[in-house]
């Protein structure tokens, strides 16, 4: 983590990994990630390409924040990637960030993934960070919810 | 009616913001499916999309927030989970914030009360044929103004059907003013409201007097106040996840009355009569406010009238408790040093050397006095934000 961005809200942890299709990596694959913003309207988009490894890298989206007039609110910020590969679009990350911290989805461990673009869309909740996605990484999801069940109200 | 666990109502607190934040609809569904499946009542996708009405998804431009049937362990149960929207911070900081009527016609807060109002056409259908689902339990849940809007739903469940539903809010702000907060807690009953807060916590401080919390009576014996380090306002104590914690698998009656001090009359005369310097902290903050409550109730009693919610252009509510102050110390020797006791500790708390005594208890005076509290106040709690949002923390 850079020294700098410590205290600002970390809207998208850096990411890099490799991108395939059937098993085999895909180069020139177009990538674009959207995130909203945490205290404002509006998102933030950035894209990049993998390489002939399919290797990709995207650095860490922080929140500019914005003094005085900013409006508060509890941190919640969606995310998205979408991979454009042979005329098709592949949504390979749809999730919400709920921890402000870099490498939250990771559990402080650099983001590092193994995307398949016609794997299986999976459901991960990590440090309540929720993501449907086809990537694989490696990290211990969060245990399922207990629900206690109906209490009497009389103590 | 049976309740649900802390645990389970600050999980659902927390986890509608990603349920309504993520970015697909079917992901959303598939959200609800995966995870509440096995105790609520997931519909087809036309009702989550809130077309319907009844169960689904409620998306209002102020307020979102999820209307669902319980099943399994929760059959006969209603859930209405609410967030609010990023717009918190200018309606807590307003210096001219407007009170509006509830549908009970109480005073409430403008803001929460119009964002509450854009919501009510999608929860109003599920809360007419909550009856009808065979619901005998209503749940209202929300964190920050979420809960705000859970404490207005909770309201309009009572005012519009036969259930008393249970209302329960983390670090919510201060909804309406103390009408509001007697009716509701007398209508949904103090033991029903499980309202969870951090000391330092700047939220629940505001807006500040004469906006009160419910429940207001009982209050003190039904108070889910958690201890958390300092006296000024820490940014982090807001955050949803943090009230999880503090919760944990622990009991409502283990999480009430954790105050390590008394809030009883003696206590607040004890605060408003002692000699010294006064900060201007979060806990000062909050025996003021006690204070100013107590000392205006005596002040009503012996007047005789209330504090109503109705202010014209010329007549505001500074100007009703400056004339219900000045009344007191007017017609009785008792008050009038109830209130110059507290007019006093106004003073040092702003940092006003000017002794006074009890000739210069005018209206005007009073007013001013209690004019530039809120003005520093509202200053306080500004700066509080702001440093919220410095540390990258939200509120």
């Amino acid at each position: 983590m850079s020294s700098e961005n410590r205290t600002k809200p970390c809207l998208f942890s850096a990411i890099s990994g490799v991108i395939t299709l059937n098993g085999k990596p895909v180069k020139n694959a177009q990538l674009k990630r959207i995130v909203g913003k945490a205290h404002a309207q509006g998102k933030v988009t950035d894209e990049t390409t993998t390489d002939e490894n399919g290797y990709f890298s995207m650095p860490a989206v922080f929140d500019k924040v914005l003094l005085a007039k900013v409006l508060p609110m509890e941190f919640s910020v969606p995310q998205e990637i979408f991979v454009y590969y042979e005329g098709k679009e592949y949504d390979i990350w749809s999730g919400v960030k709920r921890k402000r911290e870099e490498n939250s989805e990771s559990r402080g461990k650099p983001l590092v993934v193994k995307c398949e673009l016609e794997g299986e869309r999976k459901r991960i909740s990590v440090n309540d960070n929720l993501i449907y996605t086809r990537c694989n990484w490696d990290v211990e999801p969060d245990p399922p919810m207990v629900f206690d069940p109906p209490e009497d109200d009389e103590d | 009616m049976p309740r649900i666990s802390p645990r389970m109502s600050a999980s659902l607190a927390r986890d509608i913001y990603r349920l309504v934040d993520i970015p697909k609809l079917k992901d959303a569904v598939s959200e609800l499916e995966y995870t509440y499946g096995s105790v609520m009542e997931i519909n087809n996708s036309n009702t989550l999309k809130g077309k319907s009405g009844g169960p689904g998804f409620v998306k209002s431009r102020t307020g979102f927030g999820l209307c669902a049937l319980g099943k399994g362990a929760y059959q006969g149960h209603g859930f209405i989970v609410l967030r609010g929207t990023k717009f918190l911070a200018d309606w807590l900081t307003n210096l001219n914030v407007g009170v509006s009527r509830s549908c009970n016609g109480q005073s409430v807060h403008d803001g929460f009360n119009r964002a509450f109002c854009s919501m009510k056409p999608q929860i109003k259908p599920f809360v007419r044929a909550l009856a009808a689902n065979g619901v005998h339990s209503v749940h209202c849940i929300g964190h920050s103004l979420g809960g705000g809007l859970a404490t207005l739903s909770a309201e309009y469940v009572k005012a519009t059907t036969a259930l008393t539903p249970n209302l329960y809010t983390f670090g919510a702000p201060r909804v309406g003013l103390r009408s509001f907060a007697d009716t509701l807690s007398s209508n949904v009953g103090s033991t029903k409201i499980y309202r969870v807060y951090h000391q330092t916590d700047i939220v629940p401080c505001i807006p500040f007097w004469p906006f009160v919390h419910a429940p207001s009576i009982l209050g003190d014996a039904y108070d889910y106040f958690q201890p958390s380090p300092g006296v000024f306002p820490g940014a982090k104590w807001h955050d949803m996840s943090l009230y999880v914690d503090t919760v944990g698998t622990q009991k409502w009656s283990a999480l009430r009355n954790k105050r390590n001090r008394n809030n009883n009359s003696a206590s607040v005369l004890n605060w408003l009569n002692r000699e010294g310097p006064v900060s201007f902290s979060v806990t000062n903050l909050e025996w003021l406010d006690k204070a100013i409550n107590y000392v205006l109730a005596k002040c009503l009693s012996f007047v005789g009238g209330t504090l109503t919610g109705a202010f014209s252009g010329t007549f505001t509510l500074m100007d009703q408790l400056a004339y219900i102050l000045k009344k007191g110390v007017d017609l009785s020797s008792n008050l009038s040093g109830l209130v110059m006791a507290l007019i006093r500790k106004i003073m040092k708390m702003l940092g006003m050397q000017k002794i006074i005594d009890k000739t210069d208890a005018t209206a005007a005076f009073i007013r001013s006095i209690f004019q530039k509290l809120s003005h520093r106040i509202s200053t306080y709690c500004q700066k509080a934000l702001d440093n919220v949002l410095v540390n990258g923390q939200s509120v």
